[in-house]
């Protein structure tokens, strides 16, 4: 770092960019340290010459070098990028930040990649071209000299869990195009407290798909983070067969507390599910599925349909209830689709082939599904209403995990 | 998801004191269990045999000193499991994240060949367990080695630590032993309490291999993990610390009766150790002529728990450090390094146990002296890190606890130098 008079001013130690830009994050400014050991700041507009080997130049000297504070979104790139775990939101993955890809590009600095591979390992040791020159001898066409581990900056979310200035920026949430599944992976592979973060930070709905696919130990952790009333909030979001599967299996002083902070109607779902056996068709149903009237016509139902289901997962089948909830038939939503909108529900609906009892076992339920090809099958109670939908998804969690 | 057992019913069910009790038990076990593990992983085949060789040769002269170290013990293991519940991270990843790579990679590369000694020193053990049996290290080694690969690959290794953990009654034996041989408790408690140390080259080279045998570099780093891995919280943090105290309080005091044992029986016949029967001597006051066989028993059980836990524990953080992925529940295509290290952590460990002519309980005692001298090392790493506002907030040391902490690590320094120095003088 040097005055325009070539007077040492200080060492750069790290590069400032805006966390909020999503690609090609310009920087902003520098960290710079002093003889005197001291941390200021250096904004970009007052560097004027930046030549790797060469010296940073300020336009302004030592009046450039302010008070280090960060503005806005603003991150530290050596502080909470490098050596540090991020996740790789488009191969899903978590990884360990080895170096920064930085390019020039009409006189600003912005960061392109990060390093996440083994040849990024071997520059900052400093031992780039004694290797490469190894390994360009012994095998010119090993996959070191070739694949660079680069991920794009756009696809990088930082966690840096040990400064809370830098939260998730949810406007950037890259996250959100992860696969729930994808998810519950990696919050199962980051450290506690860096899952915390990263759970906490992501909106309701996409949490609780996480809180779904996830391990139960992970998701006894996730939940016991939480306050009982974020907790309630979560499990409102979830399907209620599977909020109760996970409140199942923990302490019961806690899952009481839980269900107390839930909002009165899902409360009740989730609470009479809790009451059965889990490896058993009223263990495994869910209480919120699609249901008709059998008397309306097919346009009137798919309106039915097109509002019930959102707050229902699976579609596939819909249920014909009659007087006191009594399932009288099942059409499927390709039946619906097909049919004349003048045509009523009673002409098109059938039988269900095969309905559940609360006590059928999930290895009875798993054959019936199997012999008659079926998505979904209704649990009927003893005077033959309909009390819930055990789906193919239940049934194969059961029949692997359970 | 668990059995079939019917849930319990969230609203009734256990009367409230049952219910706060229940809990309060569960968080108990929920967070007992690394202070203790670590402490018995701490008597490995090298403790064993440091021990022994200390009470050996010196008699109960150095007995003082592992109360000095029993200190520091607790001083180092308290830090490494605040770190841990902190921070929730391992203590490589804390050093890879604050002091970046170069000198991640030298403490790394530091750590895996003083490992790669101490796995050595585990399979000695298995070798000189063996051959009191009179079984060849040439059959027991390579087969044990192979056991051990299987075991933790196709992770039996939990149910198999349990095992290991009772056996580990073993050394009870030492205390009864200690007691039998009827030792002169005056004398017993002149070394305990007064300092003396001759400033020549084994006494200071013992002392340091005593320090690097009881604060195995390692075994923070596995402690640590263990804590992270526990998922220990904040609040829960003073029972932690009560674990991690009583595991070392009794990891010293069966070092204490081993060097008792050792003192009384074979010191007071003007020997020093040069083979495990000789060493087995010291329970000679309890089983007499199996003698041999329980310590041999002692020392296989021993090896074995350690040889199972160091090049697993050693390949997940030096994994940990780099980013690479890591953990047996993963397939060996999505993680070639950590299989990679792992192997050759076992198959070098036990290979060169295999040379003819090996000094084998020599090469134990110099592993240990090894992990002695990098201790200090490790340490300050682990002072700037437990210190570092930004990273543990209020649960950072003091100003007492840095201070007394950095005095320790100056004193291990100097004792190194003058290991160095007097041995180097000749």
């Amino acid at each position: 770092m040097e005055a325009p008079d070539g007077e040492r001013l200080g060492r750069l130690v790290d590069l400032l960019v805006d966390g909020a830009e999503l690609a090609y994050p310009r920087v902003t400014a520098l960290r710079v340290r002093t003889a005197a050991s001291e941390l200021l700041r250096v904004d970009w507009e007052d560097v004027v010459g930046a030549d790797p080997g060469a010296g940073v130049r300020l336009r302004r000297g030592r009046a450039a070098m302010v008070e280090l504070k960060l503005h806005g979104s603003e991150i530290a790139l050596a502080q909470d990028v490098l050596d540090r775990q991020i996740v790789d939101t488009d191969g899903a993955k978590v990884e360990r930040v080895n170096d920064l890809h930085l390019v020039r590009a009409r006189g600003d600095l912005r960061v392109a990649h990060v390093d996440v591979g083994f040849r990024g390992l071997v520059r900052r040791m400093g031992w780039q071209r004694i290797v490469d020159q190894l390994v360009r001898t012994v095998r010119p066409s090993s996959a070191y000299l070739r694949d660079d581990k680069l991920v794009a900056w756009k696809y990088v979310q930082p966690l840096a869990s040990g400064s809370p200035r830098v939260r998730l920026e949810v406007g950037r949430n890259s996250l959100a195009s992860l696969h729930p599944s994808d998810l519950a992976d990696i919050l199962e592979d980051l450290d506690r407290r860096e899952r915390a973060v990263l759970f906490s930070g992501l909106p309701v709905e996409q949490a609780a798909d996480a809180l779904e696919e996830a391990e139960p130990e992970l998701q006894r952790e996730l939940l016991q983070n939480l306050a009982p009333g974020q907790a309630a909030d979560l499990l409102e979001a979830m399907q209620p067969d599977d909020a109760a599967d996970l409140l199942g299996d923990l302490p019961p002083a806690e899952s009481a507390e839980i269900l107390a902070a839930m909002e009165a109607p899902e409360a009740r779902e989730v609470q009479q599910l809790l009451a059965y056996k889990e490896a058993t068709a009223g263990g495994m149903m869910n209480t919120e599925f699609l249901h008709l009237s059998p008397s309306i016509t097919v346009a009137a139902a798919l309106q039915t349909v097109r509002d019930q289901a959102k707050t229902v997962a699976h579609v596939h089948d819909i249920f014909v209830l009659g007087f006191d909830q009594k399932l009288v038939g099942v059409v499927s939503l390709r039946e619906l689709l097909l049919a004349a909108p003048e045509q009523h529900v009673v002409a098109l609906m059938h039988d269900h082939p095969a309905p559940l009892a609360l006590d059928d076992d999930a290895k009875r339920v798993a054959e019936l599904a199997a012999k008659y090809n079926l998505y979904s099958l209704p649990v009927e109670g003893e005077s033959g209403q309909l009390l819930g939908v055990v789906t193919l998804d239940d049934v194969l969690e059961q029949v692997l995990h359970g | 998801m668990a059995d079939a057992t019917s849930r319990p019913t969230p609203a009734g069910g256990l009367p409230k004191l049952m219910r706060s009790r229940w809990a309060r038990l569960v968080v108990v076990l929920s967070v007992i269990g690394p202070g203790i593990i670590t402490a018995n992983v701490d008597n490995d085949a090298g403790g064993i045999a440091t021990y022994s060789q200390a009470g050996a040769d010196f008699g109960y002269s150095l007995l003082w000193t592992l109360i000095p170290i029993t200190l520091a013990l607790i001083l180092v293991q308290e830090m490494c499991a605040r770190m841990g519940v902190v921070t929730g991270k391992g203590l490589a990843d804390l050093i890879r994240e604050r002091f970046g790579v170069k000198a991640t990679f030298y403490v790394m590369l530091a750590l895996v060949i003083a490992n790669l000694g101490n796995t050595m020193a585990e399979f000695s053990g298995v070798a000189q367990s063996m051959e009191i049996f009179g079984i060849s290290k040439y059959l027991s080694v390579p087969l044990v080695a192979v056991i051990v690969w299987i075991l933790v690959v196709k992770g039996t290794a939990r149910i198999v630590e349990r095992i290991f953990l009772v056996a580990c009654l073993f050394y009870v034996a030492y205390l009864i032993a200690g007691f039998l041989a009827k030792p002169d408790w005056a004398e017993v408690a002149v070394g305990s309490l007064k300092p003396t140390l001759e400033l020549t080259a084994p006494a200071v080279t013992m002392v340091v291999t005593l320090v690097g045998t009881t604060i195995a570099p390692w075994m923070q780093f596995y402690l640590q993990s263990a804590i992270v891995e526990k998922g220990v919280r904040l609040e829960d943090y003073k029972l932690s610390r009560l674990d991690v105290i009583v595991g070392c309080i009794v990891t010293d005091v069966v070092a204490f009766f081993i060097v008792l044992a050792c003192g009384a029986t074979i010191h007071k016949v003007g020997g020093h150790i040069n083979d495990g029967k000789e060493a087995a001597l010291a329970l000679a006051p309890l089983a007499g002529k199996f003698a041999s066989t329980l310590y041999a028993f002692g020392l296989f059980n021993a090896s074995l728990f350690a040889a199972s836990i160091l090049p697993l524990s050693t390949t997940y953080y030096v994994c940990e450090a780099f980013g690479w992925e890591s953990g047996i529940n993963k397939r060996r295509e999505d993680a070639p390094q950590f299989y990679f290290l792992y192997t050759a952590m076992i198959v070098l460990g036990a290979g060169l146990v295999l040379i003819p002519h090996l000094p084998l309980l020599k090469l134990m005692l110099l592993s240990q002296t090894a992990n002695g001298v990098l201790l200090p090392f490790i340490l300050i790493f682990m002072l700037i890190l437990a210190s570092d506002e930004r990273l543990m907030g209020r649960y950072r040391n003091g100003r007492i606890l840095s201070v007394v902490s950095w005095t320790v690590t100056v004193v291990l320094i100097l004792l190194t130098v003058a290991m160095i120095w007097l041995t180097l003088r000749g």
